[in-house]
Formats: C-alpha cells, structure tokens, sequence
C-alpha cells in the first residue's frame, strides 16, 4: 500500500512525546488514585502512537507493530483492571481514594 | 586614876599646843612645853606608891580583844620620875640651846611629843598601846635627828636610825601578835599571869621571847642594831641628852624589864640577852676608847652602859638593871649636856680642838668630872653604887664577869681620855673666855649633882623596899671593881698626857668599829645584790625570748623568698600545663571533634535529607523512578552519539 500522509512524522512524535509528558504529569501531580490510573493509561497511549507512527512511516510493511499495539492495548487493560482492584481493596481501608493517604510504609 | 592619865596627856598636849595657838612666838612655845613637863613631875608625889591600872577593850574581833590602858606600878613608877626630871632639866638647857635657831616651834612641839610618846610607852598596859608609843617615840626621834634639814648627814642619819629600828620592830610586832593568838588578848598583865601559869607551849615561848628580844635590841641600839646612834649624834645636843641617852634608847630596857616574868620561864632567853648584853657592853667600850668626837664618844658609851643594864636582867637581877638605868640618865644626860655647852661655845667637838678647852670654862669643869666619877664607878658617887649591883647579880659567872671588868676598866679608859683631853690639859691654841647662856648652866649644874648623889641616896632606899634583892659582894670582888675603875682612868689620864690623842688600843679598836659599823651595811649590800641578781636574771630572760623572737622573725624572712620562688615555680607550672591543655583542646577541636561532629552532622543531614523516600510517599518514589529513567535514557542516547561519532 502506498498512502500517503501528509502529516510528516515529527510532529506525530511530537503528539506523542506532549502525550507523554501529560501521562507523567497526572501520575506526579495528582492525589486521586484513578486520575494516577488515567495518566499510566495515557502514557501507554503516547507509547502505542509513538510505535504505531514509527511503523507507518519507516517499515510499513511489518505487521508486528500492530501486534504490538494490540499487546500493549491488552496489557494496559488487565494492569488498569489490577490496579482498580487494588485501588478499591486500599479504598475499603481507607475510605478515601487520597494518594496522600497513603503512607503507612514508614511514618516519622 | 585621872591623875594617871594626865602623866602622858599634859605634855602631847602642850605638843599639839605649841603647833596650833602659839605658832609665832618660839619662846613661849618653849615655855609652854616646860610648865607641861613641870606639872608632869609634880603630879609624881601624889602617885608614888600607889598601884593603879585600868584597861579598856578597845575592838572585839571574834574571840580576839584588843585593848587600851594605862597602869601604875613600881616599875613604871621609877621610869615616868626620871623620864619628867630628866627631860624638865633638859627642856630648860634647850630654851638656851635653841637660842639663835630656826624652827624652834617645831622642836618644841616635837620635844614635848616625845615625851608625851615616852610617858606613854612605860604606862601602857596593853601591848597594842605599847606598840603604838614605840613607833610614836620612833617618829619623834627621826624628826629631831633631822632637825638641822639643810644637812645632808642629817637626813641620811636619821632615816638610818629609823630604819633600823624599824627591822628590829617587826619582830617585836610578830611577838605581840603571837601573844594575842595566843591568849587572845593584848593585855600585859594577863600575858605575864598566863606565862607564870604555864599556859604556853615551850616553843612558842622560846619564839615570843626571842622576837622580844630583838625588837628591845633595835630599840636600845645593841648588837647588831647599833650602827645607828652614833650616826644619830647630829642632832641638837637636848635630843641626845634626852632621847639617846637616858630615855629612848632606854624603852627596849624597860620592854626587857616588863617582859621579866618571860625570862624566868625561858632560862635560854635570860642565857641569850646576857652575853649580847656583855659583849654589847664590851664592844661599846672598845670602840669609845678610839674616837675622836666628844659625842661619838658618850654615845658608844651608851650602848655599853644598856649593854651593861641588858646583862644584868640576863643575871636574873631586875634591881640591878633599874638602878643602873637611874644612874646612867643621870650622869649622861649630864655629859651630853655639858657637851652641847662646850658646842655652843667653842663651835666644834673635835677633840683635837678642844684640847684644853676647860680653862676657858672653868665652871663647866663640875658637871663633866663629876659625871666622869660616876661613869667609872668610883665611890662614893652613884655609878659605883649601880655597878656594884650589876657586879652582884653577875659575880657566880665567872667568864662573864671577868669580861664584865675588862669593860669597866675600858669604861674608865674612855672618859677619862676625854675628861683628861678637855679639861686637865694644857690648851693648845688660844681660847676666848666664852660665856654661856644663863639657862645652860644651871640645869646642867643641878643635873650633875644628881648623877653624884643619887646613888648614894638610892642605895639605903632600895635596900628598904627590896630587902630580898640584896645581894652581898664578897670585899675582894669589890675592891677588884674599884681598882679596875681607877686604873681605868689612871691609864687613861697617863696615855693622853703622854702620847696625846692617840687611839689607845690602836689597830683593835678599828678594826672593832668597822665590823660593828660594817655589818649593816654589808647585809643591806648582800640584799641589794640578790635583788639586784633577780633583776638581772629576768632581764637575760627576757633578752633571751626577745632573741627567739627575733631570730625566728629573721628565718621567717629568708624563708620567704624560697617560698615566693616555690609559689611562683608552682605557678608557671600550673600556667604552662594550663596552655598546654587549652593548645591540646583547640587541636582536639580541630583535627578531631570538629570533622567527626562534621561527619556526624553531614550523615545525619543526608539521612535527614534521605528519610523521605522512606516514608511512603508515592510522590517521592515516582519521582525518583522518573529521574533515573531520563538520566539512564540520556546516558545512553549519549553513548550511542558517542559509538556512531567514533565509528
């Protein structure tokens, strides 16, 4: 297939990094445990856009990036399920879904 | 019993008189004391045989009783008739002797004191009173010895006089005092009943007697007190006719006389005062033959006469000693006055000067040669008839009285040297025909008529009253006595018409005079210096604590720099060690407990700074794991530029 885009890849990258960076932010900055969740969530999405624009633009032909979205996508999923399992098991404790909260590994 | 009283108190009285209401007249004063004494000897007639006494308790203390009183007896009797005859004649030689003096007030006062004091001692019944006359006569006496107060000698003589008499006192008051522990009273008559009782102990009577004794012996100027009447002879001439000679000098005799009933309880006594008597009287003469002044002479001469008295009350014969004493007044009062009288008119009594003096006052001639007679015992004049009795009572000791004649003969050598010198020689120098004053003469005239016959008068009486005092004198011992006498003044007449004034015993009797003049003065010397030893002794002590005290201050003062050198040593020590330890400190601090507080401080900070990835906060780990993803990332991007560059 030749299609053409006439996004060129940079800015592709550049999405993607933005993305990225915005993933790393929430996880930082946010005390809800779910928006923590939402922001791993974007940062996988930033990675399958950034592998998905590699494969379109250098090795069209080779099928294995879009398995590895497909893997990625999956992993992504049953990690969000854990970690939401977790999250309502520490929220069953703690009745309270503050990240600040949760500090009971060592208290001085 | 009034009349009694009166004897003492007329002539005090005129005393305290001439002092008071007749201080500007020195006749009168004179008179007055003359008609006091002149009344005195009236008096005499009505009291003669009468026994009178009568005491007064003065102060009870306890069981202890002093009294005061006055008695009468025959004793007292013969003492107070010669003391106011005595003392009239020669009251009435002093008006005229005192003539041209100054003062006469106060001798007359003191005069009629003394005799006052005199009349007094011989009454007294009480030992206390007694006393008290002794002393009072004392007085007297020092006063009219320094009389003349612009002489020197006067002074010194009569404080001499005083003194000793003084010393010899004490024992007489410790004998009284003994006497009142003992029978609890200062009553004579009871003292003398209890001792002719046996109410004493031996011992104690021994010692009461013996302290009598010596207390008499001051008085009456005997060995060893006799140092001071020769000295006392500066005084006025009536003070030594009347005080030294017959009155004064006599109280010690008469204290002896009272005491008389002790000497027969204590035979050691009576041995005691028997040969001080004879060897008082013995060296008394001796030392009479030697002199050179008229009244030295008389006065040696009185203290062998008491010396003579004092024996015989040792012989155990109060008779003897009382009529010796009657005569002795007698013809030395005579002496003395005679003496003044050849003073007044010739000015000295050297009798190198005199030699011959009698041919310029032939009437003076009576008095002295008769008196003379008299003092050597030959008879039929009064001193043979006392001596004679003294000869009696001492005739069965045979040493004593072969001493006894030795002093007879000398007692003749001695005055008849004078008697000779004065009036039996041819005058060496020209004297004027001098003339005496009318009340001069006279008294002495009488007086010597009294030292002729009294004896002769007394004799018959005495044997009436005292039949058993009488004591018969084998014919040979008396004709001794009278051949001593005479030879006596024979070889005193020859040796001065032969060798002139010559001492007659020559280096014997000097040597005599300066032991007994001596004596004192050595004991006074002796106690001075062992005063003076004690002195000296505390200040080599006190010299020797001050040389401690000092020489320990020195020690102290050269130990000091040592101990300033020890404390300063000390000091730089304990400075430098101080350095040191603040040196070792800042080091310490510097090299060790700085960097290790350093290191400390720098963990723990680190520890500090790491304890927050420990804390659970999720933040934290998030943010490390971020950090060490992009460093690893960059670490290796650059790595990779790196390979690609090099190949």
């Amino acid at each position: 297939m030749n299609l053409v885009l006439t996004i060129p890849l940079p800015f592709f990258l550049a999405v993607a990094a933005v993305l990225f960076a915005i993933g790393i932010y929430t996880v930082l900055a946010q005390r809800s445990a779910v928006m923590i969740l939402m922001g791993i969530e974007l940062m996988f999405t930033a990675i399958v856009l950034n592998a998905i624009a590699f494969w379109r633009f250098v090795t069209p032909q080779d099928f294995s990036t879009q398995l590895f979205a497909i893997l990625v996508i999956t992993v992504s999923t049953i990690e969000m399920a854990v970690g939401l399992a977790v999250m309502m098991l520490a929220y069953r404790n703690k009745r309270s879904v503050n990240m600040d909260k949760f500090e009971e590994v060592h208290e001085t | 019993m009034i009349l009694l009283f009166f004897i003492p108190a007329l002539p005090l009285l005129a005393s305290v008189l001439i002092l008071t209401m007749l201080r500007k007249d020195g006749q009168k004063s004179a008179v007055a004391g003359v008609i006091a004494t002149a009344f005195t000897l009236a008096l005499l007639p009505f009291l003669f045989g009468k026994n009178v006494s009568s005491s007064v308790p003065w102060l009870q203390l306890n069981h202890y009783q002093l009294t005061i009183g006055l008695s009468l007896d025959m004793l007292s009797f013969i003492f107070i008739s010669v003391i106011s005859i005595v003392s009239l004649f020669v009251q009435i030689y002093a008006i005229g002797y005192m003539k041209e003096e100054t003062g006469k007030i106060r001798f007359f006062s003191i005069f009629s004191f003394f005799i006052g004091s005199m009349m007094l001692l011989v009454l007294a019944n009480s030992f206390l009173l007694l006393f008290v006359a002794w002393e009072a006569v004392s007085v007297a006496s020092f006063l009219l010895i320094s009389f003349y107060l612009t002489r020197e000698e006067s002074k010194r003589a009569a404080l001499t006089a005083f003194i000793m008499i003084r010393v010899a006192d004490v024992a007489l008051f410790v004998a009284w005092l003994l006497v009142l522990l003992q029978t609890g009273t200062t009553n004579i008559p009871t003292f003398l009943n209890a001792v002719a009782t046996g109410q004493f102990a031996s011992g104690m009577l021994i010692v009461i007697t013996v302290f009598f004794v010596i207390g008499a012996l001051g008085k009456s100027a005997q060995l060893p007190f006799s140092s001071w009447l020769p000295g006392a002879m500066v005084a006025p001439t009536p003070v030594s006719a009347l005080l030294h000679s017959a009155t004064m000098v006599v109280a010690g005799v008469y204290l002896l006389l009272r005491l008389f009933p002790l000497f027969t309880a204590v035979p050691v006594a009576s041995q005691i005062i028997l040969w001080i008597g004879l060897v008082t009287a013995l060296v008394g003469a001796i030392i009479a033959t030697g002199q050179m002044h008229m009244k030295r002479v008389l006065a040696w001469s009185t203290i062998s006469q008491i010396g003579e008295m004092i024996l015989a009350i040792g012989s155990g014969s109060i008779i003897a000693a009382m009529f010796h004493f009657i005569t002795q007044a007698f013809f030395k009062s005579t002496l003395f006055l005679t003496a003044g009288s050849i003073d007044k008119a010739a000015g000295t009594l050297e009798l190198e000067k005199l030699k011959g003096f009698g041919r310029a006052l032939p009437i003076l001639a009576i008095p002295f040669l008769l008196s003379t007679l008299a003092l050597a015992g030959i008879p039929p004049f009064s001193g043979f008839f006392s001596e004679e009795a003294i000869l009696a009572s001492v005739a069965k000791n045979t040493p004593a009285l072969i001493l006894f004649l030795i002093t007879l003969f000398l007692a003749g050598l001695y005055i008849g040297r004078v008697a000779t010198a004065v009036f039996l020689s041819k005058p060496t120098h020209k004297f004027n025909n001098a003339s005496l004053p009318f009340f001069m003469t006279y008294p002495t005239l009488i007086l010597s008529f009294g030292a002729a016959d009294i004896g002769l008068v007394l004799k018959p009486i005495l044997l009436l009253l005292l039949p058993s005092q009488n004591e018969t004198l084998s014919l040979l011992l008396r004709l001794i006595s009278v051949g001593t006498s005479i030879s006596g003044l024979a070889i005193g007449f020859i040796y001065v018409k032969f060798f002139g004034l010559k001492n007659p015993l020559g280096r014997v009797q000097q040597i005599v005079e300066r032991v007994v003049l001596g004596v004192p003065n050595i004991t006074v010397q002796a106690v001075q210096s062992i005063g003076t030893l004690l002195v000296n002794l505390e200040q080599l002590f006190d010299d020797l604590v001050r040389l401690l005290v000092s020489q320990t201050f020195v020690l102290v003062e050269k130990l000091q720099p040592v101990e300033v050198a020890f404390d300063d040593g000390a000091l730089k020590f304990a400075t430098n060690t101080f350095t040191l330890s603040q040196i070792t400190d800042k080091a310490e601090n510097i090299w060790f407990s700085n960097p290790v507080d350093t290191l400390g401080n720098t963990i723990m900070l680190a520890g500090i700074r790491l304890k927050p990835l420990q804390q659970g906060k999720t933040y934290n780990y998030l943010s490390a794991i971020l950090l060490w993803t992009v460093l690893i990332l960059g670490a290796s991007a650059f790595l990779l530029i790196i390979i690609s560059v090099i190949r």
